[in-house]
């Protein structure tokens, strides 16, 4: 383990048993996932839905375990540490800011929360510290009062990003923090959240997949396709250079706004395929256009050079 | 961009909580106007009854036996609504039996809910086996048939009135049971009991904080139901005469005393069944009108 990795990720694996059409079926949603998160910079995860971003985020908030590997925090496996000790280490911000709120909660009582769980300062001191959150994440000192049905998406993400730092975490894992807000909104959460993360030197671990947001935030990128990395390597590496054919898609598939421009043009079809029964080989390789034999037979191993790794049998040339 | 330009403009005047709104929409509701009126007057007449009409409900007078109410010609305003078989006043008695019905109804209530809400929410929200074992024991409660273990139990143990609150409260709590699991598991998958599992929160927090304000609606629907069952449910033991037992009055007792007379004397029976049918049926316009209250709620 390097000293500054602050996350480890070691062939973690997720099974989940499903029942489909009454059949008692394993979901394999992770299978065997290695990542290191080092101290201070953003990790991007990326992929299409039902790639198992989320379950990943999962273990690494401690909320699930994995079912073979370990996640560990600092060096201590993430289900090990107590309640507290790892909510004043690690918090979550969500996708959907209408779910993350207590309806039945003021504003001020769901940021004051993880005070009043730690037991925390007196009444006051947490008031102050409750202004304090507010006012940094930018949020009016009235709506202290209000109830998160009479807040906009925008200002319900705001609430959820100033409870999640009022106990000053290390680490925020931010599963798709914009992509149930407004357009015009996106962009001032993120903003929001590049500002507190140097200013509170935080460590990110940024699910999306939108790549515009990933360029903007990431340090690095993890993509991920039906449970596994098969590329990872700092963001403008991939973002200039990918090495695998998924990547390549995903890069491909960015809309710019740009007019008289067409829809870009798919390098893959539509269809992803079920997590019930992965296709043999390389996962990737029904959708693949450099896929052959060796593709259908054997799961490419992770190959790396320099600081990006890959799965690919045959990956797409480095410029020189 | 700095931060303070992002500052949200849109100001709500007076914060409302989820609650404030769903009362205020209660108040106009007509179900709860009408129901709200009915159960008011029963309750007050329970309260301040007995004290306002100080007749003793159990002192007999056998010459005034059967005596006719007031607005019959014979009637005297001496016995308003007339006397029983053993010339006991029959106001006297109903506004007892208001009394009886209503503290049954509220103390079943109250029991059945704690233990069927206790029973619900760790079935919902610890799942797995805890779930199963709650379920079993909500399928042999259902088996159970309500009256006939009823009447079993006080038949053995008599009819006194705690005897009575305990049993009923003890059978009426399945449906409590039954929509507590069913929200609870729904709320617990909601992300901000994550949140509050992130935060640190320790488990008797999230219940009690976190998700029992946000039960408050379908328990105090299921309330109101169950409250017109056990009132109804005390009525017919009563009826049964395995209820409350005599010289305590009750509507259920009441109208069974009465049922000899039904043909000679039929304000006997109509008497105790008009404020049991009005009770019963304010009870439900309530309950409907907190329903639609409460579920009208589009915002989360």
């Amino acid at each position: 383990m390097k000293p500054d990795a602050l996350i480890t990720v070691e062939g973690a694996t997720k099974d989940y048993i499903v029942h489909a059409e009454g059949v008692r079926a394993t979901l394999r949603a992770l299978r065997g996932i290695d990542l290191t998160v080092r101290r201070g910079e953003v990790l991007a995860i990326v992929g299409e839905s039902g790639c198992g971003k989320t379950t990943l985020s999962r273990l690494i908030l401690g909320i699930e375990e994995p079912s073979a590997g370990h996640v560990s925090l600092e060096g201590k496996a993430a289900t090990d540490y107590d309640r507290l000790a790892r909510a004043a280490l690690i918090q979550p911000i969500f996708q959907d800011p209408y779910s993350s709120l207590n309806p039945r909660m003021t504003i001020g009582q769901i940021i004051a929360a993880p005070l009043v769980v730690r037991g925390r300062g007196g009444r006051r001191e947490r008031h102050t510290q409750v202004m304090d959150a507010m006012r940094q994440v930018g949020l009016a000192e009235h709506l202290r009062n209000a109830y998160p049905g009479q807040l906009s998406g925008g200002q319900r993400q705001r609430v959820a990003i100033a409870r999640a730092l009022i106990g000053e975490p290390e680490i925020l894992v931010c599963d798709e923090p914009t992509s149930a807000l407004d357009v015009s909104v996106q962009s001032q959460i993120l903003n929001l959240i590049a500002e507190l993360r140097a200013r509170f030197s935080l460590t990110i671990v940024l699910i999306s997949h939108n790549l515009a947001v990933v360029h903007h935030l990431a340090d690095r990128v993890a993509v991920m396709y039906l449970g596994q990395i098969v590329e990872s390597g700092p963001t403008e590496k991939i973002f200039a250079s990918p090495r695998h054919h998924y990547t390549r898609a995903l890069l491909d598939a960015i809309l710019v706004p740009e007019a008289h421009r067409r829809l870009p043009r798919l390098t893959i079809d539509a269809e992803f395929p079920s997590p019930l029964t992965p296709p043999p080989g390389c996962a990737f390789h029904p959708r693949c256009p450099a896929a052959d034999a060796v593709c259908r037979e054997i799961d490419p191993p992770p190959v790396g050079d320099g600081d990006t790794r890959f799965r690919c049998h045959h990956p797409l040339p480095t410029p020189a | 961009m700095s931060v303070t330009a992002a500052m949200p403009t849109d100001v709500p005047r007076a914060p409302q909580s989820p609650g404030a709104v769903a009362l205020r929409r209660l108040l106009r509701h007509g179900n709860f106007r009408i129901g709200g009126t009915i159960l008011g007057l029963i309750i007050l007449a329970a309260i301040v009854g007995p004290w306002l009409w100080p007749l003793d409900p159990a002192s007999q007078d056998l010459g005034h036996r059967l005596a006719v109410p007031v607005w019959s010609a014979k009637g005297t305003w001496l016995h308003p609504f007339g006397t029983d078989q053993l010339g006991r006043d029959y106001l006297a008695r109903l506004l007892q039996g208001a009394r009886v019905s209503l503290t049954i109804g509220f103390l079943t209530v109250l029991l059945s809910g704690v233990i069927g809400t206790g029973l619900g929410v760790a079935a919902g929200y610890f799942g797995g086996r805890i779930d199963v074992a709650i379920n079993f024991l909500i399928t042999i409660r259902l088996t159970l048939p309500v009256v006939l273990v009823a009447l079993v139990v006080v038949a053995v143990y008599g009819g006194s009135l705690p005897t009575l609150i305990v049993v009923i409260g003890l059978l009426l709590w399945d449906r409590f049971a039954v929509v507590t699991r069913s929200a609870t598991q729904q709320l617990a998958s909601r992300d901000f009991i994550i949140s509050a599992q992130a935060i640190g929160s320790s488990i008797p927090r999230i219940l009690f904080v976190e998700l029992l304000p946000n039960l408050i609606g379908p328990l105090v629907v299921v309330a109101t139901i169950e409250l017109a069952h056990a009132v109804l449910l005390e009525a017919a033991l009563s009826f049964l005469g395995l209820g409350v037992k005599p010289p305590l009055s009750s509507w259920g007792l009441m109208v069974a005393e009465a049922k000899n007379q039904l043909l000679f004397r039929p304000w006997m029976i109509a008497i105790p069944g008009t404020p049991l049918v009005a009770l019963v049926l304010a009870i439900n316009l309530v309950g409907d009108a907190i329903r639609d209250a409460v579920a009208a709620d589009g915002r989360a």
